[in-house]
């Protein structure tokens, strides 16, 4: 593949990831939308470096999970700057994502939600965000974690009876 | 039933970068990619290509999910069905067959855009073939006559579409091609077509007022590439001009020194 195409398909890949990897790094990061802008540049920053070292990229989506994965797991290590409360992350104001967001995070239901799972594992709510909000199957979820389908149906069945257990169905 | 917290979760799937942000980030990225270029180069598989890619032959790379699977049909069924289906008219139990597994399958075997347009062009002559052999049956009812519309708009927008991507990728002598053998088939055939009762929306209309755009803009070209030279001509006589003016101040300075010159007038 040429220079120009691979810049192209990695444009291409970007517009049609970008909000997916965004999400994912929203939740991943507390809900800080700044925090999450950045960790989307650098990653895909990332990932064309990666290219640069003339590495091939087989499942280019899962690439970009796992990448943007790595930058949290990075940075967090740099600084425990992460807020675990619901009060921090209303201190933090919703007014810092999109605007549809504001409007649905104006709902109790997404509140109790956001609320409940943080008594979720880090690695379960990860899940059932990939699952639920980005409509990804176990095979991929696996392929992006770097686990086993199997490893992740149970991974998400366990997070659902807790969420069953304490959310109101 | 699903479960109130799957449904929520599903609300979230609203938030994304603000376009602004994203436009922002699309920017300092395409400056990192200049700044970084490709030591060498890789192979980049994206979301476009299919799980069977590669899997038989390159050709299958550009098939869609259907006509993978139309292609597995027509393999499974021997062809038999789907030959008897050549023969069918709208009405028939196997016209879909022949509108939606052999058209499509020929279509999934054309790679380049002037070879599909051509395709459409000649699948517009089999709905017309269609609408003649329904009309002798006395089955060109208007409800036929308005799903065989749709079918030929169809082919002519994929025509047209056909020539936007030539002219994209700058193949303009393959567009030009392509558009004047669809306007020359549909001029031809446009009697016919409306004697059959089949209309063929405004699509001529924009087609040609595109075409007047471009004869237009291939004229405004042309003048300005014509005052162009223009200019360059009558620059070049303002030299000319000037040069000679210049030579005609030299020889009579040259006489005028001369005139002056001691040594010359003695020499006189």
């Amino acid at each position: 593949m040429q220079e120009a195409e691979v810049k192209e398909q990695f444009l291409k890949a970007y517009e049609a990831s970008a909000d997916a990897i965004y999400r994912y790094c929203f939740f991943r990061v507390r809900n800080n939308s700044t925090v999450a802008e950045d960790v989307v540049q650098e990653t895909f920053m990332k990932v064309w470096r990666y290219l640069c070292e003339g590495n091939e990229v087989g499942n280019m989506r899962a690439l970009l999970y796992q990448t943007a994965r790595n930058t949290i797991i990075d940075r967090h290590k740099r600084k425990d700057a992460t807020n675990t409360s619901l009060d921090a992350l209303h201190e933090q104001g919703f007014d810092a994502v999109g605007q549809d967001a504001q409007s649905i995070f104006t709902e109790i239901d997404c509140n109790q939600l956001l609320s409940e799972m943080d008594h979720l594992e880090e690695e379960e709510k990860e899940i059932l965000v990939l699952r639920y909000v980005e409509g990804h199957g176990p095979k991929e979820i696996a392929a992006i974690l770097g686990k086993t389908p199997n490893q992740v149906s149970v991974r998400i069945h366990r997070a659902k009876q807790i969420l069953k257990q304490r959310y109101a169905t | 039933m699903q479960r109130k917290f799957e449904k929520t979760l599903k609300k979230f799937r609203k938030i994304h970068l603000q376009p602004k942000t994203k436009e922002a980030i699309h920017g300092r990225l395409l400056v990192f990619l200049e700044e970084n270029p490709l030591q060498k180069t890789v192979n980049l598989k994206t979301e476009n290509q299919r799980w069977y890619s590669g899997m038989f032959f390159p050709a299958f790379q550009r098939l869609s999910i259907p006509l993978f699977v139309a292609f597995l049909v027509f393999v499974v069924a021997g062809g038999g069905t789907v030959l008897a289906a050549e023969g069918a008219i709208p009405g028939d139990v196997l016209y879909p067959v022949k509108i939606h597994i052999n058209e499509a399958a020929r279509a999934a075997f054309v790679f380049d855009e002037k070879s599909s347009a051509n395709l459409d062009i000649q699948q517009t002559q089999r709905r017309m073939n269609e609408a003649e052999k329904l009309e002798t049956k006395g089955q060109l009812n208007p409800q036929v006559q308005k799903k065989i519309s749709r079918e030929v708009e169809n082919h002519v927008k994929r025509v047209d579409a056909a020539v936007i991507k030539l002219e994209a990728k700058g193949n303009t002598r393959a567009a030009a091609e392509v558009r004047l053998e669809l306007r020359e088939y549909l001029e031809k055939t446009s009697e016919k077509f409306s004697a059959l009762g089949i209309q063929i929306k405004e699509e001529k209309e924009e087609r040609e007022e595109r075409v007047d755009e471009k004869k237009s803009d291939r004229e405004k070209e042309k003048e300005v590439k014509k005052e162009e030279n223009k200019k360059r001509s009558d620059n070049n006589e303002e030299d000319e001009e000037k040069k000679q003016e210049e030579q005609r101040i030299n020889i009579e300075t040259d006489i005028e020194v001369n005139l002056k010159t001691p040594f010359l007038n003695t020499r006189d």
